[in-house]
């Protein structure tokens, strides 16, 4: 009999517990956050590859700001955004006219065009990243990682 | 002389001699006079009668072509015209003149005051401006500068700089000289001239003696700030902070809350968003000394480390007062920028996001074009539910800019100031959570030396494919939206012509009901400095959502207008966000405030 008192305590003491909980959440509820899917969809990436016809640093008003990769494909020219990043600064890298490049990314239109946002690209000895996979633009310097979470947007 | 002639003669000889009988009896009054002085640019009703002749008043005024106007220019006698004071001030003399007879006239002299003068604009001043440089790079300056206003100088100073596509940074750069110089309309400029960083030519307005809004306008950068009276450069950041930081070029937000013993940081509540992977709550760690105190510029550090981003961050801060802090990151780890402010005593709760408030924030978007603003407003229920709201989001993405109905939406406050709001069921355009942590009641976070606070909090956009950072102040219901403004928007735009970061700062009147006219200075960055640039426009209330307005404002005579939808605070602060975007790619982003001279 004092067992099943001591028992009951203890689930008296849970139940309290338990109804305690909703009532101090209530002081800092803390509402599940929502997860928007990336507008950049890796799931579409096409790889493409060709030469390096040019490098555009300052790009024409109506297309989209930032360094372009002008590439000569076997589907023809590609207008490639690589981002100033890559070609501007101090962390600019130099490619030459007819230089073999291997690009990732997706087409997106801009402007009533299409234009191939690059996520990689890679050349003979080396893969420099210009996105990551939510397409914003990778700063060459950065020293900022993202270390050890998941990547859910909603930890909670 | 035939009887024709004859009986023409006597006729004009009779008109002329009752012309002359009513000249001689003719006189005018000014019966409603004008206010012995008048701000630049404000209005008041006034009125003469005339006395003899039924033909009315004509209204003028000395010094002509800048004495002011008169709406309309001819009243009947008693009939009420509004006077609308010049730009510039100095003594008028408005004049009433009988219509029947021009001489006789009634004079009333007014004088019209500056909305302010450098000479009142003295003291250690705080600032800090974020934006572009000429490379399309972040660009971040926070500093303290004293300055003389009676002489014009800028006496000395200290300031952080950073500049990305330079890889420059400069922590306390003694600034050594420097002008500043104040309009009538409070329009002016500021240049400084630190000792290792490029010289800073910035265009200011000045809202109040201890409060004027700043954009750099010069081919370097354009950058947009305050500048704030230093009032307590001795403080340090201690008890609850709210905080909120940006870093366009690593795409990282941090923010939230800490409490601080004044040397090491004791409890934080904290989110952060990396390139568009938020985490939220965590706690951040520093190795004591976190905080040491600031320098005779009222310049301090922070340093913390942020679990999620694997680099050790230091902040140069620089006080404004005992709760408002503007912050720099000057290790070259990364490049965050942003405000602290004080909390007060705390013990928050739902209940204080348990009424109306706009917000605005701007930030780095995935993709096109890369940035974004975005504006709104809500009402909470007190618990845990946004009761309604609407938000304007311009992505520049080419989809239409949505107006969402936030009501439905979800939202907390922790007990130290720390919360969120996640919106739900509002076509939001890819926005849905703001991490919110609340500063002291007492704060005006648009104007930390207002004394009349008011609170709210500073905010980051917490999503994939957006990172921001911005401010939710209180919102009046009914508020009026009447007089001289402090104005400003910064952003991108895009045609098929040019593109550019810009940036606008200036002054406009708003005549109470829909017009609002003024002038500005427009850095077009890599195009064209533009200085005193017209800015005219109309607006309209949004029947269905009160305190939300939409505008168009002519910029320098532009063929097309802007196209702004303004969220209306109080009737001393207005949120405005751009929101052309009519394809993909094209269009204006921006992201500004009026704040009204006072």
């Amino acid at each position: 009999m004092k067992k099943t008192t001591g028992g009951l305590c203890l689930l008296m003491t849970l139940a309290i517990a338990s109804l305690a909980a909703p009532l101090y959440a209530n002081e800092s509820v803390v509402p599940k956050r929502t997860v928007i899917a990336s507008r950049y969809d890796v799931s579409k990436e096409v790889t493409l590859e060709g030469t390096v016809q040019s490098l555009v640093r300052k790009p024409a008003p109506g297309t989209m700001m930032g360094a372009h990769l002008i590439v000569s494909t076997a589907q023809g020219l590609v207008d490639a955004h690589i981002g100033n990043y890559v070609a501007v600064g101090r962390y600019a890298t130099s490619f030459a006219s007819g230089q073999s490049v291997k690009l990732v990314g997706i087409v997106r239109e801009f402007n009533q065009k299409n234009v191939f946002v690059v996520r990689t690209i890679q050349t003979a000895n080396r893969t420099i990243a210009v996105r990551n996979d939510h397409g914003f633009l990778v700063y060459p310097g950065a020293k900022v990682r993202l270390l050890g979470v998941s990547s859910t947007g909603g930890a909670r | 002389m035939n009887c024709k002639t004859l009986l023409l003669t006597i006729a004009v000889t009779v008109a002329m001699l009752i012309t002359s009988n009513c000249s001689t009896a003719i006189s005018i009054e000014i019966t409603t006079p004008p206010p012995a002085s008048l701000e630049v640019n404000q209005s008041a009703s006034i009125a003469a009668t005339v006395r003899g002749s039924t033909r009315g008043v004509d209204w003028s005024c000395t010094p002509a072509g800048s004495c002011g106007t008169f709406n309309p220019a001819h009243t009947a006698s008693g009939g009420m015209t509004v006077y609308t004071a010049p730009r510039t001030a100095g003594p008028v003399m408005i004049i009433a003149a009988s219509t029947a007879n021009p001489k006789k006239t009634a004079p009333a002299s007014v004088t019209i005051n500056p909305v302010a003068s450098a000479s009142s604009i003295t003291g250690t001043y705080t600032f800090f401006i974020n934006g572009t440089d000429k490379n399309l790079t972040s660009y971040s300056v926070a500093g303290s500068v004293v300055i003389d206003g009676a002489t014009g100088k800028v006496t000395g100073g200290e300031q952080d700089y950073f500049d990305v596509s330079s890889g420059n940074i400069f922590p306390q750069d003694p600034i050594t000289t420097g002008t500043i110089n104040v309009g009538s309309d409070g329009r002016g400029t500021l240049s400084l001239t630190p000792t290792s960083a490029p010289g800073e030519t910035l265009s200011i307005t000045v809202v109040n003696d201890k409060h004027i809004l700043i954009t750099q306008f010069d081919a370097n950068a354009t950058a947009s700030g305050s500048l704030d009276l230093q009032t307590a450069p001795t403080s340090v950041p201690t008890g609850g902070n709210a905080f909120a930081f940006l870093d366009t070029t690593d795409d990282v937000a941090v923010g939230g809350v800490l409490t601080s013993n004044g040397t090491a940081i004791t409890a934080s509540e904290v989110d952060d968003d990396i390139v568009g992977t938020a985490t939220f709550d965590f706690a951040i760690s520093c190795t004591s000394p976190c905080i040491t105190a600031p320098d005779p510029s009222g310049r301090g550090t922070i340093t913390f480390t942020d679990p999620n981003a694997g680099v050790q961050t230091a902040l140069a801060y620089y006080v404004v007062g005992p709760e408002a802090f503007r912050l720099i990151e000057f290790d070259g780890n990364a490049f965050l920028a942003g405000s602290m402010y004080g909390q007060g005593a705390g013990a928050f709760s739902a209940a204080a996001l348990g009424k109306a408030f706009a917000f605005g924030q701007a930030g780095v978007e995935g993709i096109v074009p890369g940035v974004y603003a975005a504006a709104g407003q809500f009402t909470g229920n007190g618990t845990t539910a946004l009761s309604g709201g609407v938000a304007d989001v311009n992505l520049g993405d080419g989809a239409p800019v949505k107006a969402g109905a936030l009501s439905g939406s979800t939202y907390f406050v922790n007990a130290n100031g720390y919360g969120g709001i996640t919106l739900s069921g509002a076509n939001t355009d890819g926005l849905a959570n703001f991490g919110v942590y609340l500063v002291d009641p007492a704060i005006n976070v648009a104007d930390p030396n207002d004394n009349s606070g008011g609170g709210g909090a500073v905010m980051l956009d917490l999503d994939t494919d957006n990172i921001g950072v911005g401010i939710v102040v209180p919102q009046t219901a009914g508020a009026g939206f009447s007089g001289n403004f402090a104005v400003s928007l910064d952003g991108v735009f895009q045609t098929n012509a040019a593109f550019a970061w810009y940036g606008l700062l200036g002054q406009i009147v708003s005549d109470g009901t829909s017009k609002v006219t003024g002038l500005a200075d427009y850095n077009e960055l890599n195009i064209a400095q533009n200085a005193a640039v017209t800015v005219t426009g109309s607006y309209a209330k949004d029947g269905s959502n009160a305190g939300r307005a939409t505008a168009q404002v002519t910029i320098n005579g532009a063929a097309a207008p802007n196209n702004l939808t303004v969220y209306q605070a109080s009737s001393t602060l207005l949120l405005q966000v751009d929101v052309d975007s009519p394809s993909s790619g094209l269009g204006t982003i921006g992201l500004g405030v009026l704040e009204q001279q006072q």
